[in-house]
């Protein structure tokens, strides 16, 4: 996945990269730490992010905005070291200058039309006039907002908006892009057109997915990390996930009457009620004992379940509250 | 609604919205006799920090009332609850209202009791110019959504009365002390057709 | 980073605040001021003084001899009374003396007139006098007693309501033969100190309440000569302008400066912005700039229209053809300067109500405590100079004058680079400055 700095040559050509070295297209984290007050925010994150799509998964609160924009620069870490494609963290300005970040609750100038709005963050970005049209108008096209860039951002839907937020984050050409729960609100077709812009995104850099929804994770990444409470609980790629959670993952009919029974005893991930019958999908270490119990092969989502439960995570209602 | 529910929602808007802007209030209420003589004065003296200063409580009381909701997700958020928003919007504005003749009747008693020749009429004047500019402010900041422009329609109006004084007619806040109190009722009920101009505008645009 | 790129966002960020409903307000207020107080006001020009005319008005001047007995007469009513006339801030304010204090100004009155306390107890023992308490209205008057003022719409309160002649029911008096000039100015400064300052006997007040006298025709010609030559006629009107136009940059340039820097956050689009490499100073700079000079352009534009209003009136006359370009620039710029960055500093570092507050109480306490004219505190925000003359008195406190502006506008400097600063550590996520009347800010995410 090794790619050489001189396909970024869009960056060098606005000198913001320039001190990236050859080779290095990778996030490393070590031992980092972070604390808001007395709340410990970050505990002990060792990550390496290569190049290509990365998830993190994770339940809200689990820390996963704290880490994606201390990796943005945008919060100080206590302790450890960060560096992002050989850049320490520390150096904010030029993190500034390769990262792209698209946070989980933003807008824009509400009185500005779309063209206007990336206009200005190109400005921001150091972009001069000549390269920044180039840009945006490449971009437009690429998130289909073309016919709607002189619309007030006011106008916009949420899914336009979130295209749009999209664009400004890669208008720089920047080596990474940090994407904190994109896919909240957006509807399905929405949601399957946004998953596939970010991979198409993903072949030329590093792109940082942050979401609590287990289908974007499914239909896009390689690399994941499951966060809770501030630790990583798990690394790898999905079908190692998947590979952990195998024989871990049944299925049964069961009568209406014992469901109440059986959630109890049992983590459920699905449900499917047929008059009076219901099939439950649940997770357990052993073959449970109930009768008709038949081993299932485990989706992202229950091996995702699977993960929390093992490391001893309260498992309530199900991790999406 | 019933009473209780509404008891406590005043309640939770009082302690979260309103504190800061009350310890503001009162700041300048307390300033008042630092500044301003407040005792022995006559009728017209007596009606300068009243009407000059105090007034000035009615801007801070008022213009914060839509800001809670300034920013339009929670405002979005609020709006999707049972409660009526400008119902609870109107709540504030009340309870601002009694803050305010709290606070001048408060002064007023102050003064009466420093030997100044105030009465009810003071209080009265007080209260409908405090009002008014209280209300250009909140109208302000509700038209705009902006509660910086509600202060500034606020301290500009405050400012004019000061240059073009009894040209203003009937819209003359510091009349009182002038000598004449007569455009005090026109003040009162301008204001309160200002509110209600202004609520039927937030319920037209914003429902 | 090239500097290209700092025009353009320069130019954004001019455009953002030119498209600002609390800019439009700005510019409104500014020209209603310039049009109500300043267009209208200058009328026609100013007649010149003819020899033999039956009064050319009153004029405060220090003459010993009138100010020293009205000044004494003044304080016996007051001591009696025992109610003294101050205006501490620039309100109107009524002392009245403890024991202590009173003994001390019986001391002071017994060494002007060579009374003895027996004497002078004598005083107290009449019965009281009603003070006619019309002449203390403040809040009223502009202009000071005869001198031609163009305007009396002013903000100050006016020391100057002269007590009347002899009073008949005041026994008589007479001030000590010993007493020198010095040694009264003297005492006066004791007993203003017991007042609590800003009494008629301070340096401040004395000899526009005690000592006015009828203009003779040599003064009001020297005043005229002053305007036509010194001040090349447009000098005069563009201090007036300034006066007007000051009032108004003392606090509405904050709420310009508040409502730019709160848009970000209210647009939600802090994040992206943070995120962008552009330096903090780079934004924060930029953005100074812009508020500044868009606020600058009514200034030009009403300088400019009452350069060209006052030239039509003296047609003929030799005039500086840029006195108002001159005085927007060196008198209305840095007060501008200053007040747009004390707004955008409080805003990062408290919140925008905090910098609104502040400012206020600053404007407030900054207008009503000085004077119409004459005074030019070293660290005053607001200048003001009430009239088309007394360029004498000016040009006497220009030393302060300059030291004024300078000083304002290094603040105004120092004030942006310490925004930027303020900026750059909120958007490293470090959390400082304190939060009041702040609602819905985020301090910690939940992530």
């Amino acid at each position: 996945m090794e790619v050489e700095a001189g396909k970024y040559a869009g960056i060098k050509k606005e000198g913001v990269a320039g001190k990236v070295g050859a080779g290095q297209n990778q996030i490393r984290i070590s031992g980092v730490n972070k604390y808001y007050g007395r709340k410990q925010a970050l505990t002990d994150i060792n990550l390496t992010i290569q190049q290509g799509m990365f998830g993190l998964l994770g339940r809200n609160g689990a820390g996963k905005t704290t880490l994606m924009k201390t990796l943005a620069a945008l919060h100080k870490k206590q302790s450890g070291t960060i560096s992002v494609c050989g850049i320490p963290i520390e150096q904010a300005k030029e993190i500034r200058g390769i990262t792209g970040y698209l946070p989980q609750d933003f807008s824009m100038y509400p009185s500005m039309t779309v063209e206007e709005s990336l206009d200005y963050l190109g400005i921001l970005s150091g972009m001069d006039g000549n390269l920044r049209r180039e840009r945006e108008e490449m971009l437009l096209k690429r998130v289909n907002l073309t016919e709607h860039k002189t619309k007030k951002v006011r106008a916009l839907s949420g899914g336009m908006k979130r295209r749009l937020g999209i664009a400004q984050a890669l208008l720089h050409n920047p080596k990474v892009l940090i994407v904190d729960e994109p896919t909240a609100g957006l509807d399905p077709e929405e949601r399957i057109r946004f998953r596939n812009l970010l991979c198409e995104v993903a072949e030329e850099r590093i792109v940082i997915l942050s979401t609590h929804i287990v289908g974007d994770i499914e239909a896009t990444c390689e690399d994941i990390a499951i966060m809770n409470e501030g630790h990583i609980l798990w690394q790898g790629t999905v079908s190692g996930l998947l590979s952990d959670a195998k024989g871990k993952v049944f299925t049964i009919n069961i009568n209406k009457k014992f469901l109440a029974q059986v959630k109890k005893d049992y983590i459920v991930t699905g449900m499917l009620v047929q008059n009076e019958f219901t099939t439950v999908r649940l997770i357990s270490d052993k073959m449970p004992t109930l009768n008709g119990a038949e081993v299932a092969e485990p989706n992202v989502e229950d091996a995702y379940m699977y993960c929390l439960y093992r490391n001893g995570c309260e498992l309530g209602g199900g991790a999406e509250e | 609604m019933e009473f209780g529910f509404l008891l406590k929602i005043v309640k939770i808007n009082l302690r979260h919205n309103f504190l800061p802007h009350l310890a503001a209030a009162l700041g300048i209420a307390l300033l008042a006799p630092v500044i301003f003589e407040t005792s022995s004065l006559d009728a017209k003296l007596a009606a300068q920090p009243l009407e000059m200063f105090l007034c000035l409580v009615g801007a801070i009381l008022f213009t914060p009332v839509f800001l809670p909701e300034q920013d339009e997700n929670i405002r979005d958020l609020i709006r999707s609850k049972q409660t009526n928003y400008l119902a609870v919007c109107a709540l504030r504005f009340l309870y601002s209202v009694f803050t305010l003749a709290a606070i001048i009747a408060c002064f007023t008693l102050f003064m009466r009791s420093c030997e100044s020749a105030v009465g009810l009429q003071h209080f009265f004047g007080a209260f409908a110019s405090a009002l008014f500019l209280g209300v250009l402010g909140f109208s302000g900041a509700g038209i705009s959504g902006n509660v910086t422009v509600g202060y500034m329609v606020a301290m500009i109006y405050y400012i004019v009365n000061f240059t073009l004084k009894e040209k203003l007619g009937n819209f003359y806040l510091f009349s009182m002390s002038s000598g004449n109190g007569e455009g005090k009722v026109f003040l009162l009920a301008a204001a309160l057709l200002l509110v209600v101009v202004v609520f039927e505008w937030k319920k037209v645009k914003e429902g | 980073m090239k500097g290209g790129s700092f025009f353009a966002l320069y130019i954004r960020e001019c455009k953002k605040v030119l498209c600002s409903l609390t800019f439009l307000l700005y510019a409104a207020a500014v020209f209603a001021m310039f049009y109500t107080q300043f267009y209208l006001e200058v009328n026609g020009p100013e007649i010149e003084p003819k020899p033999g005319e039956s009064g050319y008005g009153m004029v405060a001047r220090e003459v010993p001899e009138i100010l020293m007995p009205r000044a004494t007469e003044n304080l016996l009513w007051e001591y009696r009374s025992n109610s003294y006339v101050a205006y501490p801030i620039g309100f109107y304010k009524e002392v009245r003396l403890k024991e202590k204090d009173r003994q001390k100004m019986a001391d002071i009155i017994c060494e002007i007139t060579g009374m003895t306390q027996e004497e002078l107890n004598r005083f107290e023992g009449k019965e009281e006098n009603d003070l006619d308490k019309s002449d203390k209205t403040s809040f009223e008057v502009g202009g000071e007693n005869g001198i031609r003022e163009i305007d009396n719409n002013s903000f100050v309160v006016d020391g100057t309501g002269n007590m009347g002649d002899e009073d008949p029911s005041l026994p008589e008096y007479h001030i000590s033969e010993s007493m020198t000039y010095e040694r009264f100015r003297e005492l006066m400064r004791a007993a203003d100190d017991l007042i609590g300052g800003g009494s008629r006997y301070s340096d401040k007040y004395i000899v526009t309440n005690f000592s006015n006298v009828p203009k003779t025709y040599e003064e009001a010609r020297k005043e005229y000569e002053q305007l036509t030559k010194e001040d090349k006629v447009t000098g005069s009107y563009a201090r007036l302008y300034c006066d007007y136009i000051g009032v108004m940059l003392g606090i509405l340039p904050v709420f310009v400066a508040v409502s730019l820097m709160q848009l970000d956050r209210k647009a939600r689009m802090e994040a992206l912005i943070y995120s962008r490499c552009a330096s903090s100073a780079r934004i924060i700079f930029a953005r100074y700039m812009a508020l500044v000079s868009v606020m600058f352009l009514p200034i030009i534009i009403t300088a400019g229209i009452g350069q060209a209003r006052v030239m039509g009136f003296y047609q003929g006359m030799d005039m500086d053809l840029f006195a108002f370009a001159k005085e927007a620039l060196i008198w209305m710029l840095p007060s501008l300067m200053a007040v747009t960055a004390i707004g955008m500093v409080i805003t990062e570092f408290a919140s925008g109500l905090v910098a609104i507050l502040l400012q206020g109480a600053w404007w407030f306490v900054s207008l009503f405590s000085g004077g119409l004219s004459g005074e030019i505190g070293k660290f005053s925000l607001i200048i003001r100079h009430n009239s088309l003359y007394k360029r004498d008195i000016l040009m006497s406190l220009y030393g302060n004058f300059l030291f004024n502006r300078v000083f304002f506008t290094l603040l105004a400097v120092l004030l942006v680079m310490l925004t930027a600063v303020i900026y750059e550590e909120k958007r490293r996520g470090r959390n400082i400055g304190i939060r009041f009347f702040v609602k819905n800010r985020k301090n910690q995410p939940a992530a």
